[in-house]
């Protein structure tokens, strides 16, 4: 369909199309965003018509099981890690004595737990490569991310997001230690109050 | 910075929150989808529940709605504003597929059963609720909103049985949503 969806977008959100044509409101309003914000206005009003009701149990587990986070990490051996991790930290802890305390509580963590790391996928353009190192018992995690720019670590746990500090940068190299985070699976990291990353984390308990 | 915490930052993280999952959602990511259901699950299952009348069949609906959008795409964008309201309408619809591929083969038993009563997907109860809304319409856009929306009859349905020209009734269905929407958002009439 390449003519505006015009009156079909109520049509479509009272459900009085049938499914051929649903179709090709859907396919145009998918590339059209005038004819996109004319649905979705007509689906507001629409789903202000709607009685909500709570659903079961069981489907609120099978919606749970359905979207588990699937295993995107990988478990690095634990010297390839630590040497990564020392790559990082190591430049900043004898070049600027007087770096943020953070690096010598991350340093103190790594060598007296068993940790893994998720890397950061990009949700903007912008986004720095970045890892998160933490904990496999959850007890910690340590943000690293090429970047100079002073990113807001956040996290998201049942829908809900939470500040949780800033990043400390130094030249081209920014990191920030958390002792005892919530349980989230998963990370964000905030150019002010946009998402710009996030990476999900697994533990083993 | 360094100012405590205020009602415009929790507002600052609940925009930033729902940015993030309007762009999780888009990008296909799990979480997003299951931060979806957490959120608007009540209105999901009431979308399907009010078409179907059968918790077993609503439940399906939703499960499989969402996993489709998760795993075969979907056209939300950005520019479509309301997330949850795109959710809803998507489950709505599905479950109006549903009823109306199961009226084709049960149509002749209801009839007999409920002796020529069509049934209905709201309940009088849940639709005492609209009354007032309602209420704002004219007595055409209240039969054509009842055939459509409560009675799930797709536009050329609901020209056949009101013996009018579907390009009259598609228009007159359009007019009635425009009309509950400036009703809703509490404009003139």
């Amino acid at each position: 369909m390449n003519a505006h969806v015009g009156e079909a977008a109520e049509l479509y959100a009272l459900g009085a199309l049938d499914d051929r044509e649903r179709a090709q409101v859907e396919a145009h309003a998918a590339q059209c965003d005038a004819c996109a914000t004319a649905l979705g206005s007509a689906e507001s009003t629409v789903a202000a018509l709607i009685t909500e009701r709570a659903p079961s149990a069981p489907l609120d587990r099978r919606m749970r099981s359905a979207f588990m986070p699937r295993p995107a990490w990988q478990t690095w051996s634990p010297l390839a890690a630590a040497a990564i991790v020392l790559a990082i930290v190591l430049p900043l802890w004898f070049t600027r004595p007087a770096s943020p305390p953070s690096n010598a509580d991350a340093i103190v963590a790594m060598t007296n737990s068993h940790f893994t790391h998720s890397q950061f996928g990009a949700l903007a353009a912008s986004a720095p490569k970045a890892k998160v190192i933490y904990a496999r018992t959850g007890a910690w995690w340590y943000v690293i991310a090429q970047t100079n720019r002073a990113y807001t670590v956040a996290l998201v746990e049942n829908g809900k997001l939470r500040r949780i500090g800033t990043l400390h940068a130094n030249g081209n190299a920014a990191q920030l230690y958390v002792a005892h985070p919530p349980p989230a699976r998963m990370v964000l990291l905030l150019d002010g109050a946009t998402p710009v990353a996030r990476a999900t984390l697994q533990y083993r308990r | 910075m360094g100012t405590p915490p205020s009602a415009t930052s929790r507002s600052l993280d609940a925009a930033a929150e729902q940015r993030a999952v309007e762009q999780g959602f888009v990008a296909r990511e799990a979480w997003a989808f299951d931060a979806c259901y957490r959120a608007y699950r009540t209105l999901l299952y009431g979308a399907a529940y009010g078409v179907l009348r059968n918790a077993g069949e609503a439940e399906d609906c939703v499960h499989d709605v969402l996993l489709r959008l998760w795993q075969n795409g979907h056209a939300y964008t950005e520019a479509r504003g309301s997330l949850r309201a795109f959710l809803a309408v998507c489950v709505r619809n599905d479950a109006l597929s549903r009823r109306r591929k199961q009226s084709n083969r049960t149509r002749i038993e209801l009839a007999m059963l409920a002796g020529g009563a069509e049934q209905t997907g709201e309940s009088t109860e849940e639709r005492m609720d609209m009354a007032n809304v309602l209420a704002s319409l004219s007595g055409p856009q209240r039969q054509v909103l009842e055939l459509a929306y409560y009675q799930g009859l797709t536009h050329e349905e609901i020209a056949r049985r009101l013996d009018e020209p579907v390009g009259t009734v598609k228009s007159r269905l359009s007019n009635t949503l425009r009309a509950l929407r400036r009703t809703l958002s509490g404009g003139e009439r």
